[in-house]
């Protein structure tokens, strides 16, 4: 029983690890597959390309956030007494 | 490289900072001198990512840290290693989990929600929450649940767990202690109460609660409690602030009792809770157990939103909110004002202060410790917090404040009863104001409550002709009629204003609102302007004031839409030259030289010539030079001028004033610090510049001085980019080896290491990935800066090449797929302020997904990317036929073609003509697929006049395109040509099988048929029919090779086609084709095929034609609608529940062939009757069917 239950599960596992994978090709696929023009060495030099390892080097950029505080500049507290001339 | 002399100067700036003698070890030069800057300190990010992370607590030994994060509206625990960062959640996902608290012990309590949506109160012991077991949550223990709602668990003791137990039907509480184990309860405290909180081992619980009255909110308030166990009323803890305290916690040495203040209603609910921002304090422990008001040491800033403190060592770990998400922050028990501070630093710092709370904060620690100066006194105090809180518009600090204030001056803030009392109702009407929804018109009783305020402002008798009093109602009066959007009645009181009398600087700051408020909406420059001169002239104000009104002016001045004599909207420079010169004219004061340096700024950026331009300067550095010592005014100057030289892209004389600004700054000045990130910054930005003005030199010479004063990773990869640039690799190698040496760069070397591996990389194959992984674990070994955005990105890059290069059509790596999308989500979250590591962070995260078929996702991450703009035409070409490509496959081909066609637009002319053909053959498919004929037959018609498209293949696919597009633009005689030369071209292909780079098969039959198919509906009958007939064949080929599923249904398809062409011509041919289509039919029913829509269709039609064209019997087709009939009525009666469609389909097929029977076969006994039955046996189909059944039984005899 013992061997006979050890042997269904291993044929089990066997059947699991050899079954396919199922890939459905939608209909964009197919349609662009079918009708749109193929042009593999653009494609290629352009995909590998757009893939970036360091910041993109703008020229300028807006002004962050953390600079934005750096600038900022705070109102002279409105108190009575003043402590320096006009 | 040789070196310039500016980048001596600013290796030699950077050097100078070098303090002698300091001994340190594995502590770089930058991280030395970090440490030695004068400034408050920053709260330390612990937690990074883009989901909210909060409630986190450390081991004693600091260890690790759990932490609460919330993602997709689900919170579930976290544990993070301390060391290296790596988080892992505690359990699985299947149930909520939240408010971690650990005992001295380790063992874990927390709220969980697996097996009771109330809650539950469970604990983990501290082994299960090693990383080496393997599911912790096998070893939850809760405590026995009832109808309650649980929460806020506490240690007591390491063997007794508190608790919050809330009764849902009165909305009462009870903190409640269980005996973990003899689970024996008791209650310590109940009512309407909240956010239990006790220090294990300690007897004394504190918490938060409410003295309403029950049934009645409005009566009593909210507090924080105290009292020890067993006592039975608790003591209300005060603190001499604004607001609301909570989430107490005690320190291990029972010394302090640290805990959130929420000051005001920030979210507008108009209630002040836990919703609200909120500050952290301290206060002694043993003072605040005896109900004494007292005032507690402010330990952060309002900017950080801080909340829920747990202490650990000598550090507090909280929870904040400033950076877009919660996160978990560490900073020192004393807080973020250092405690070894003076009174000098701290007024010093209290000057150079950027936010008003951070002066709040400044103010507060000031008087905690007592440290007050000449330039910070005590008597100032209420005034200058006041202040501070107005200009933050904390309505409900202001007010608690101005009470204060009244108090010391008797109810007369600068001598003036009428203005102190008229401020207070102000505020009211402001909180009023804040609590209306934005952008909606002023409501009625909104409306009702601000004129019933002005009311009372106008109703003062007291001192009524006094010129004060006079002159504050007009203040007041007007701000509330700009509450209700009266501007006009605000302008009369406005012009009425009159400062013949001294005023109070608030009374100033209010007259100032009054013509914003006033004069905005009508952007009348020269009203505002009057009011501007009069705060320049009055001796009522101080010069700092003076100079912040005057950058405001400079900002508006700047901002004005003014309309030139050439009809042109713009505020020239000269204009701007012209007005700032008349400004000068009787003026005395700081404010002239503000205005006089804007002039020259001005004019330094209209002229052209460099040496005209050089000398210009001279005239800013003499005044630069004389106002050395006046801080106020050099600041403003120097923020004034970086931001219009930014503005007109002049990096050089921008780096001149940060450079300036940094030298006149002493080192031991709170202000270094920020003019020291100035300069890094704007090194960094003139790196980037020169860089894309291809100056190497100059590029490379601001990336080494950013990183020699930085360290910072951006910096160095700016570096490397420079000289590689330059076909310097051989240098690289060389600094580096001397930056180490002189103990500029230590860890993050790992990072260079790391990048110039990918930089030197050999691929041997394409799925080499050495290189790959050897950058990865030396990514991955990094301390310094290991939550460096730059260090994520990079990361990230690395895993998106290695599944780009491991994947093979539709089979990826799923681990990689997390690896690279977690990285870059995290380069992407944490360089939210830095658009250059977002830009590239959003492309890599949109190419991520678009690789792996997630095209939704790739082109939401495109749609981000796109508005921060592209380095050069090449980078825009990319992006637009990938977002392009994205948008297609997310069923968006309209604006596929829209992309690709703005692109052609704005850049075409400027891209190589090679390039520009695969564009237009994509705008010109993108249309097609989007239906949009007209503009792909255009599209195609340029393209083919281009004359590019090479290769059979493109050929082939083009003309099918092509002719699709002319026909459905009824353009046949073209549309035929192209269709037939699709077939001649596709003839020539062969198959093409699937591989690496190719998800499906080409077969150049499909082709032909799609041309065939096409070609069937153009030109004369017998033309369609030889369509068809090709296109049978071709169907007959594409069968055996197994191309289509519904290969049978296609030829049916096409043989009714054929049959319906020839019977209009009456050609006995159709029947034949008829036949023939029957036959099909047949293959399908036997191929279980019975209830298809083509099977249905092909008896339909069979029996509609031929009892349309009235055609005698014919025994071949007798025989196959009988057999039909009969297999596909015995389908559908054999559907258990049979579906609509299929019901209503069974019943045509059924009175179709009752006519079939009568009028062709003439077989006896059937009629009318036969249909009716059949009409009342469906009930549900027959009114669909009766026009059918009425017109045939019509033909009935």
């Amino acid at each position: 029983m013992i061997f006979r239950t050890l042997t269904l599960l291993v044929i089990f596992l066997g059947v699991i690890d050899c079954s396919p994978k199922i890939y459905l090709n939608d209909r964009h696929t197919i349609m662009e597959e079918e009708s749109a023009g193929e042009w593999p060495d653009f494609e290629k030099e352009l995909l590998k390309s757009s893939t970036q390892k360091s910041p993109t080097a703008f020229q300028k950029t807006e002004i962050s956030t953390q600079k934005k505080r750096l600038f900022n500049v705070v109102g002279g507290e409105l108190i009575t007494r003043q402590e320096d001339s006009k | 490289m040789t070196m310039t002399s500016l980048s001596r100067r600013l290796i030699f700036i950077g050097l100078s900072f070098l303090a002698s003698g300091a001994a340190w070890s594995a502590e770089t030069i930058v991280q030395h001198r970090l440490a030695e800057l004068t400034s408050i300190h920053r709260p330390q990010k612990v937690t990074v990512g883009p989901d909210d992370q909060f409630q986190g607590v450390t081991d004693p030994e600091r260890n690790f840290l759990i932490f609460t994060r919330k993602a997709d509206m689900v919170t579930y625990l976290c544990k993070q290693d301390l060391k290296n960062g790596k988080v892992t959640p505690l359990f699985g996902l299947q149930g909520d989990s939240q408010e971690p608290q650990l005992s001295p012990q380790r063992n874990l309590a927390f709220t969980y929600y697996k097996f009771n949506a109330r809650g539950d109160i469970c604990y983990l012991p501290y082994e299960a929450l090693s990383d080496k077991s393997e599911k912790p949550e096998d070893k939850i223990k809760c405590l026995k649940s009832d109808q309650s709602e649980r929460s806020s668990p506490f240690w007591k003791s390491e063997s007794e767990l508190g608790f919050l137990s809330r009764n849902l039907e009165t909305g009462q509480s009870q903190i409640i202690i269980e005996n973990l184990n003899s689970h024996q309860q008791a209650t310590i405290a109940q009512g309407m109460i909240w956010s239990p909180s006790m220090r294990t081992g300690s007897d004394r619980i504190f918490y938060n609660a409410s003295t309403a009255v029950q049934g009645d909110e409005q009566s009593g308030g909210r507090g924080l409690f105290t009292k020890k166990i067993g006592e039975k009323e608790g003591v209300a803890i005060q603190f001499d602030l604004p607001g609301l305290s909570g989430f107490p916690v005690v320190s291990a040495d029972d010394t302090y009792l640290y805990f959130s203040q929420f000051l005001n209603d920030t979210n507008g609910d108009g209630i002040i809770d836990a919703g609200d921002n909120s500050v952290l304090f301290r206060a002694e422990l043993a003072t605040a157990i005896k109900g004494q008001r007292l005032f507690p040491e402010q330990l952060t800033s309002a900017e950080y939103n801080c909340s829920i403190p747990r202490l650990s060592g000598a550090d507090i770990f909280a929870t904040c909110a400033f950076e877009g998400t919660l996160d978990v922050y560490s900073f020192p028990q004393s807080g973020l004002v250092p405690s070894q501070w003076t009174a000098h630093v701290l007024a010093n710092a209290h000057q150079t202060a950027r936010t008003p709370a951070e002066r709040i904060l400044l103010l507060n620690v000031a008087k905690f410790r007592n440290l007050t100066s000449k330039q910070l006194d005590s008597s100032s105090f209420q005034e200058r917090v006041l202040s501070n809180h107005l200009f933050s518009d904390d309505i409900a600090a202001s007010q608690f404040y101005l009470e204060k204030l009244k108090l010391e001056t008797k109810g007369a803030i600068g001598a003036n009863p009428a203005f102190t009392e008229f401020l207070k109702l102000f505020l009211e009407a402001k909180a009023k104001k804040k609590a209306q929804p934005a952008e909606q018109d002023v409501s009625p009783s909104f409306r009702r409550e601000i004129l019933d305020l002005e009311k009372q402002i106008s109703g003062r008798t007291a001192n009524a002709k006094d010129e004060t009093v006079v002159r504050a109602k007009a203040i007041f009066r007007g701000l509330l009629k700009t509450f209700i959007d009266d501007t006009r009645s605000s302008a009369e009181f406005l012009k009425a204003i009159e400062f013949k009398k001294p005023a109070h600087p608030l009374e100033w700051h209010y007259y100032f609102e009054l013509a914003q408020s006033t004069y905005a909406r009508a952007n009348d420059f020269e009203a505002i302007s009057a009011v501007y001169q009069k705060l320049f002239d009055t001796a009522d104000l101080t010069a700092e004031s003076k100079l912040y009104y005057g950058l405001k002016y400079l900002t508006t001045l700047g901002e004005i839409k003014k309309t030139e004599s050439n009809g042109s909207l713009a505020p020239t420079i000269d204009y701007r030259i012209q007005t700032l010169q008349s400004m000068l004219i009787n003026r005395s004061g700081p404010i002239i030289s503000l205005f006089q340096s804007e002039a020259i700024v001005l004019r330094m950026i209209r002229e052209n010539d460099e040496n005209k331009k050089s000398e210009i300067y001279k005239e800013l550095d003499q005044i630069l030079s004389k106002s050395r010592s006046d801080y106020f005014l050099r600041k403003a100057i120097y923020v004034r001028a970086i931001l219009i030289f930014a503005e007109a892209n002049d990096f050089k004389y921008l780096d001149f004033i940060a450079t300036n600004w940094i030298r006149y700054t002493e080192k031991s000045d709170t202000e270094f610090a920020q003019a020291r990130t100035i300069f890094a910054q704007t090194s960094l930005d003139r790196g980037y510049d020169a860089f894309a003005q291809n100056k190497l030199d100059f590029a490379g010479n601001f990336f080494y001085g950013s990183l020699t004063l930085n360290d910072d990773l951006e910096s160095h990869e700016g570096y490397i980019n420079t000289l590689m640039k330059k076909s310097a690799r051989d240098v690289i190698d060389e600094r580096y080896t001397n930056l180490r040496n002189r103990k500029y760069i230590d860890d993050n070397f790992k990072l260079v290491e790391a990048f110039l591996g990918l930089i030197d990389e050999k691929q041997t194959t394409p799925d080499d990935t050495k290189t790959l992984d050897a950058s990865i674990l030396k990514l991955e070994a990094m301390t310094q800066d290991k939550d460096s955005p730059v260090r994520y990105l990079l990361l990230g890059y690395c895993f998106l090449e290695k599944l780009i290069r491991t994947q093979a059509g539709y089979e990826y790596n799923q681990t990689l797929l997390d690896q690279a999308h977690h990285n870059l989500m995290l380069a992407y979250d944490l360089g939210r302020d830095n658009a250059r590591i977002k830009a590239a962070a959003l492309t890599n995260l949109g190419m991520l997904h678009h690789r792996v078929s997630n095209h939704g996702l790739a082109a939401k991450f495109f749609t981000l990317r796109k508005p921060l703009g592209f380095v050069d035409t090449n980078e825009l070409l990319r992006f637009t036929w990938v977002f392009a490509k994205s948008l297609f496959f997310n069923n968006q081909p309209d604006l596929a073609a829209a992309e690709i066609s703005a692109f052609l637009t704005a850049e075409g002319k400027r891209i190589d003509i090679k390039q520009r053909a695969p564009f237009l053959e994509r705008l010109a498919f993108y249309y097609q697929a989007s239906e949009k004929y007209e503009k792909a037959t255009l599209a195609y018609g340029e393209l083919e006049s281009t004359k590019l498209i090479s290769g059979d293949l493109n050929l082939a696919k083009n003309h099918l395109g092509y002719g699709f597009s002319l026909l459905k633009t009824k353009q046949l005689q073209q549309a035929k040509t192209h269709l037939k030369l699709a077939i001649d071209t596709a003839s020539r292909l062969t198959k093409i099988e699937k591989s690496k780079d190719r998800v499906i098969e080409f077969e150049p039959i499909r082709i032909k048929l799609n041309a065939c198919g096409l070609l069937a509906q153009i030109g004369p009958v017998a033309d369609q029919v030889q369509a068809l007939t090709e296109r049978l064949h071709l169907l007959e080929t594409a069968r055996e090779l197994k191309l289509y599923d519904d290969t049978l249904a296609l030829m049916i398809l096409a043989r009714l086609q054929g049959a319906s062409l020839l019977a209009i011509q009456k050609d006995k041919l159709g029947s034949q084709w008829l036949n023939e289509g029957l036959k099909l039919a047949e293959q399908l029913v036997g191929g279980d095929q019975a209830l298809s829509h083509s099977v249905f269709k092909a008896i339909t039609t069979a029996i509609e034609q031929d009892l349309k064209y009235h055609v005698a019997k014919d025994n071949t087709r007798e025989a196959l609608l009988k057999s039909l009939i009969a297999k596909t009525i015995e389908a559908y009666s054999k559907q258990a529940k049979s579906q609509p469609f299929l019901a209503l389909q069974k019943l045509k097929l059924q009175i179709l062939w009752v006519a079939y029977q009568h009028q062709i076969l003439h077989e006896s006994g059937i009629g009318k009757a036969q249909i009716e039955e059949f009409l009342k046996q469906s009930p549900d189909h027959a009114k669909e069917v009766e026009p059918l059944a009425k017109a045939l039984m019509e033909q009935f005899s």
